[in-house]
This record gives structure tokens, C-alpha cells and sequence, in this order.
């Protein structure tokens, strides 16, 4: 499903800086595997996932999604490979901040012209899993960390996309609700066969994932099942 | 697209203090570019109506010749040329005058004068047609040796109303004749011909001054000043129906070419003004925009990064600087014809400046116009600027990929 080759991506800080983030990275990834990419801070992680999602651009190499190079297409073609395709979980939440949660819930099924009825339901019906339904009217300003979090997992994940990409998605959840999210996930990888792949550190999160990308210095270092 | 709005509009609204200058700057902006567009061309067109009116009308008949000359051998014959030509259509105002050079006199000082003979009822609709009077009464009687003065005139004579002054003057026969009129009425045209130094009489005595039955000139006012041309063509031949002498009979524009290359200047002078203020504001929405849209640019990576196609977020952002300078559109579209409507009805008085502005043929108190025109102007050009101001930002935003956007800073 995603094949990724000799994926080089570098980072010109000035005319002279650059820094290297991604140095030839290969990869598979198959159609619902629940896939764990750890490594320390600033091993390539979450440049990797921005790569496999579209959301950069590499400055060698070529990502593969479901047969199509998407690494090589325009923003415009792009925008709906991620729209139809694709959600995703940022470190930084990363929420609409003039919308409530509802509106940031229900943003892209909006999008996909989903209609107002069954985007209602199925924002009800995911708030009530991360356990965020008496949140839905507030705006993230008013939420605290954790609680944006949840919103950011619930609009990545109400579109029941295909492939989920999740930038350390626990960073900001205490065991409870970690737990529960790791739940969800779990959940719809086995019954929808939705593809995960999360950068992560925390290791009851590389604990429940189907394999683990091992990344240092941009390089994949370990491929563990 | 609706929720593109909404999230547009919750930004005008979030962001409340810099959408609230921007829209006062827009505002204030716009309602100087309407304001001056109305005052420019109140003062443009009194000056003239009054230079017109006051003159030798919008079609203008002489004897030929007597318009180099100024000579009383050039007039035309007396004759009831007013009840003839009021029957050309469109001919709205007629009046005839006697015209000569002559010399006025006070107890003090001497001036070279124009002695303007016609009658009071004559010229309610020229020379008097602005209520002109400012001391005495606008009254030259046939049957009372008195006489109207121009205020600068008057000033420089040192004459008020009801004092003698000698106006002497060369007749048909070339004799040099005097004789002692009262002032009567002192009166103001923004003319400064006829402000410096006219003198008006009534017209038969003056005919029996200069011992010449004639009408030196005709002015004509029309109802319709579009219909000028085709006007001037039907008095032509009307007169040559008529009168089958030869006259000379041209319009204003004929009449002042001057007139007309400083109307062009001035309307030069006004667009590379407008153009100035709209540059300005162009500039200041361009930067608050151009800023606004860079201090978002996180939000649209998002939006991007969520599968928000770019024509939807492009929409978003042209959509906010419209309405902000929609907003501060209507704001001077409200206030700047409010402003006009004022100065329209009482004037903008400059009278302080009033020694100046008459020496330039301008009035002191200066009326404004409005046209709907000025209203449909500023909004296509703040519209434009609106629009340009967003697409560099827009530009730079679509050819960057949803990380850039939200890393940039």
C-alpha cells in the first residue's frame, strides 16, 4: 500500500546550513498494519509522516500510495489524496481555533460533503469514545491539552479514512485516556483495516503496535515485528 | 464554502481591533476620495456656471467682428431679438446687452471700467443670477441715473452705496461724453472681469449715453447643455432666417478655450490625486493584509493539511479583504455622501480666502456636487486594491506545500 524509496529530505536553514532529516529512507507499509516509527528527537519521525502524508515535499525520493506516486503530485491533487484518503493526528493539535470542537470534528466530513444529519452522528458518536461529548461546544482556547488532543484524534478519525497518520497522538493524554485512544486505534485497525502509523516514544504505545520503524540520524536503523 | 465563510468572518471578528482599523482607514480614506470628487467638481462647475452665466452665456451672439474690435460700428441693430429667439427649442434664458469701454470716476480715483447695459429683469437669470448683491440693490432703472458696481470696483474707488461717479465713455460719433450716475447696488459674480470692472446701466441709457440703438451682444442659456451643439446649429439658422445678416455665433466652449484646457488640468490634477489617496490606502490595506494573511499562514497550512482544497481557502482569504473593505466602503459611502449632502445644501466657506479664490474666477463659498458616479468609482478601485492586496500573499501561500505553511513564520 505506501512504499517509500530512498526517501532524502534536507532542510536548508541558510544559504550554507542544511540539515538532513531524512537520509534514504525504504520502507512497506501494508493495508492495515498498525505501524509504530520511534526513535530520539530529531531521528527524521515526523518529517517521515509529513512525507507519506503529502504535507512536504522530499528532496529526493519517492513515496508510493496504493500504486500512485504521490510524492511527485501537485497541492492540488494532493489536497484530495488527503482528503479521501488520509487523516492526520498532529503533535501540536494543530485544531481550527475560531471553530468549536464539533465544527473542527465535523470540518472535513463537511468537506466530503457528508451529510448534516450522519456528520452528527458520527461526531456524537466519537466524542462519546474519547469522551469528549460535553466539550463539543467549546472552542480549543477553552480546552486544555489533553482535551484538544482528543478533538484533533476525533477529526482525524471521523472521516474513517484509510490511513491515519499520528504525531506522537499520547504526548499530551495521561494513561487513562492514552489508553482509551490506543483502544480506539486498535479497534478500527482490526475492524475497518485502517492503516496506522504513529511517531512515538511512549512505550506502552511501540508495545501495542503490529511492527515498529526504528529511526536515528535520519536513517532506518530497525525494522522490529 | 459556507464553513470557509464562517471561519472567515469568526477571524474578521476575533482579529476585532485591526478589522476595526483597517475599516476606518478604508472609511476614512474613501470618504476623502469621495468628498474631493464632489468638492472639485462643485468648484470646477461654479466656476463655470459663474464664468458662463455671468459672461457671455452658453451661446453667445455678436455683431461681426465686434468680438476683436469692440468697436460700436461692429453691434447689431436693436431688435426684439429675445421674443425670436426663445422660440428655438432648448433655448432656455436670453438676455441682450449693450457693451462699451469707458472710464468711472470718484471724488478720489479713476478705473477703466465695462459699462453693461441691459435691465434688471434681463439679467435675474445671468449676471444676477446668483444673488450676487452685497450692499444696496441690483437695480439699474431706466428712468434713475443708477448703477450697479462690481465689489472690487467699488473697493477701489473707495465709493459706497448712494455716492456719485462719473462714467465717461466714447460715443457712436466719437465724441468723448460724461455723466454722473449714484451707485446703487454693489454685487459680487466671481467673474473677475465684471467684479473688477463692471458697471451695470440700464440699457437704454445707455443707448442714449453712447447715442447708439443697438445690442452689442446676446447670451443665451439653454435647458439642456448636452443639446448644445444641436442648439447652437438652430439659433444659427434661425438668425439667418430671421436677420439674414451676418453675426458671429459661438458656444462657450468656442468662446473659452481657456476655460475648457484648465477644466482638463484640473480634471488631470484631481484623477493623479485620486490616484495618490487610492495608492495610499492601496498601500495601507496591502500591508495589513499582506501581515494578516503571513500571521495566518499556520491556520491555512492546516486547513490544507486537513484536504481543504486551495481554491476554498483562496476564497476564504479574498472573502475577508473584501468584506473589510466592503465594510469600510459602505462606512464612506455613508459618511462621505453625508458630507457632500452638507456642503451641497450650505457650502464649504471660504471666505477667508475669498480675495484669492475670486482673483482665480472662484467663489468663496463652494458648494459641493454628488453624483451617484463617485460611489460606483470608489468601489471598483477599492475592490481592485482589495484584490491585489491579497494576491501576492495568496500567490505565496498556494506554492506552498501544508508543512511550510505551518512552520512559516
Amino acid at each position: 500500500m505506501i512504499e517509500v524509496k530512498d526517501l532524502v529530505k534536507i532542510y536548508k536553514q541558510s544559504k550554507t546550513v542544511e540539515t538532513t532529516a531524512l537520509n534514504g529512507v525504504t520502507l512497506k507499509i501494508n493495508q492495515g498494519d498498525f505501524v509504530s516509527v520511534s526513535g530520539p528527537s530529531g531521528s527524521g519521525k515526523t518529517t517521515l509522516l509529513n512525507i507519506i502524508g503529502g504535507l512536504d515535499q522530499p528532496t529526493s525520493g519517492s513515496v508510493t500510495l496504493n500504486g500512485e506516486i504521490i510524492s511527485d503530485l501537485s497541492e492540488k491533487k494532493l489536497a484530495k489524496v488527503r482528503l479521501n484518503n488520509m487523516g492526520f493526528i498532529f503533535q501540536a493539535y494543530n485544531l481550527i481555533p475560531v471553530l468549536t470542537a464539533e465544527e473542527n470534528i465535523e470540518y472535513i466530513m463537511a468537506l466530503q460533503n457528508v451529510g448534516k444529519l450522519e456528520r452528527a452522528e458520527r461526531v456524537f458518536d466519537i466524542a462519546k469514545k474519547l469522551g469528549i461529548e460535553d466539550l463539543l461546544n467549546k472552542k480549543p482556547l477553552e480546552m486544555s491539552g489533553g482535551q484538544q488532543q482528543r478533538v484533533a484524534v476525533a477529526r482525524a478519525v471521523v472521516s474513517r479514512p484509510k490511513l491515519i497518520l499520528a504525531d506522537e497522538p499520547t504526548a499530551n493524554l495521561d494513561s487513562e485516556n492514552s489508553k482509551k485512544l490506543l483502544d480506539l486505534m486498535r479497534q478500527m485497525n482490526e475492524e475497518e483495516k485502517v492503516t496506522f502509523i504513529f511517531s512515538t516514544h511512549d512505550p506502552m504505545v511501540i508495545e501495542k503496535a503490529k511492527s515498529e520503524l526504528y529511526l536515528l540520524d535520519g536513517k532506518l536503523v530497525k525494522t522490529l515485528k | 464554502m459556507f464553513k470557509m465563510f464562517k471561519i472567515a468572518f469568526f477571524n474578521l471578528w476575533r482579529r476585532k481591533s485591526r478589522s476595526f482599523m483597517v475599516i476606518l482607514m478604508v472609511g476614512v480614506g474613501l470618504s476623502a476620495m469621495i468628498f474631493s470628487q464632489g468638492f472639485y467638481d462643485g468648484m470646477l462647475g461654479q466656476m463655470f456656471k459663474d464664468i458662463v452665466r455671468t459672461g457671455e452665456g452658453e451661446i453667445s451672439i455678436t455683431g461681426d467682428g465686434y468680438r476683436e474690435s469692440k468697436l460700436l460700428k461692429d453691434v447689431l441693430p436693436n431688435s426684439d431679438y429675445k421674443k425670436v429667439l426663445s422660440k428655438v427649442e432648448n433655448v432656455r434664458f436670453v438676455s441682450e446687452r449693450l457693451r462699451s469701454e469707458g472710464m468711472a470716476s470718484s471724488a478720489r480715483f479713476s478705473q477703466g471700467v465695462i459699462l453693461v447695459g441691459s435691465t434688471k429683469e434681463a439679467e435675474k437669470d445671468f449676471i444676477g443670477y446668483n444673488n450676487p448683491i452685497i450692499e444696496g440693490e441690483f437695480s439699474f432703472p431706466e428712468d434713475k441715473k443708477i448703477v450697479s458696481v462690481g465689489h472690487v470696483l467699488a473697493e477701489k474707488l473707495k465709493v459706497k452705496i448712494g455716492r456719485k461717479i462719473v462714467l465717461q465713455a466714447q460715443d457712436a460719433t466719437g465724441q468723448i461724453v460724461a455723466s454722473v450716475f449714484r451707485v446703487g447696488g454693489i454685487f459680487t459674480t466671481n467673474n473677475p472681469a465684471l467684479d473688477k470692472r463692471g458697471v451695470m446701466i440700464n440699457i437704454n441709457l445707455l443707448r442714449d449715453f453712447l447715442k447708439k440703438d443697438a445690442v452689442s451682444e446676446i447670451a443665451i442659456v439653454v435647458k439642456d447643455i448636452a443639446l448644445l451643439d444641436k442648439t447652437n446649429i438652430a439659433v444659427k439658422d434661425l438668425w439667418e432666417k430671421e436677420y439674414g445678416d451676418k453675426a458671429d455665433i459661438k458656444t462657450f466652449i468656442e468662446i473659452y478655450p481657456m476655460l475648457i484646457s484648465m477644466e482638463k488640468s484640473i480634471n488631470v490634477f484631481i484623477y493623479i490625486s485620486y490616484f495618490a489617496i487610492c495608492l495610499a490606502i492601496a498601500m495601507g490595506i496591502f500591508n495589513i493584509m499582506t501581515i494578516t494573511v503571513y500571521e495566518r499562514m499556520k491556520e491555512y497550512g492546516i486547513l490544507q493539511a486537513v484536504g481543504t482544497p486551495m481554491r476554498k481557502i483562496s476564497a476564504m482569504v479574498y472573502f475577508e479583504a473584501v468584506a473589510l473593505c466592503g465594510l469600510g466602503y459602505l462606512m464612506a459611502a455613508l459618511f462621505g455622501s453625508g458630507l457632500l449632502a452638507y456642503f451641497t445644501i450650505n457650502g464649504l466657506d471660504l471666505s477667508r480666502f475669498s480675495e484669492g479664490l475670486n482673483d482665480m474666477g472662484m467663489a468663496s463659498v463652494i458648494f459641493a456636487e454628488f453624483h451617484v458616479s463617485y460611489l460606483i468609482t470608489a468601489l471598483v478601485a477599492i475592490m481592485i486594491t482589495a484584490v491585489i492586496s491579497v494576491y501576492i500573499p495568496v500567490r505565496k501561500l498556494k506554492k506552498m506545500r501544508p508543512m511550510q505553511s505551518i512552520r512559516f513564520s
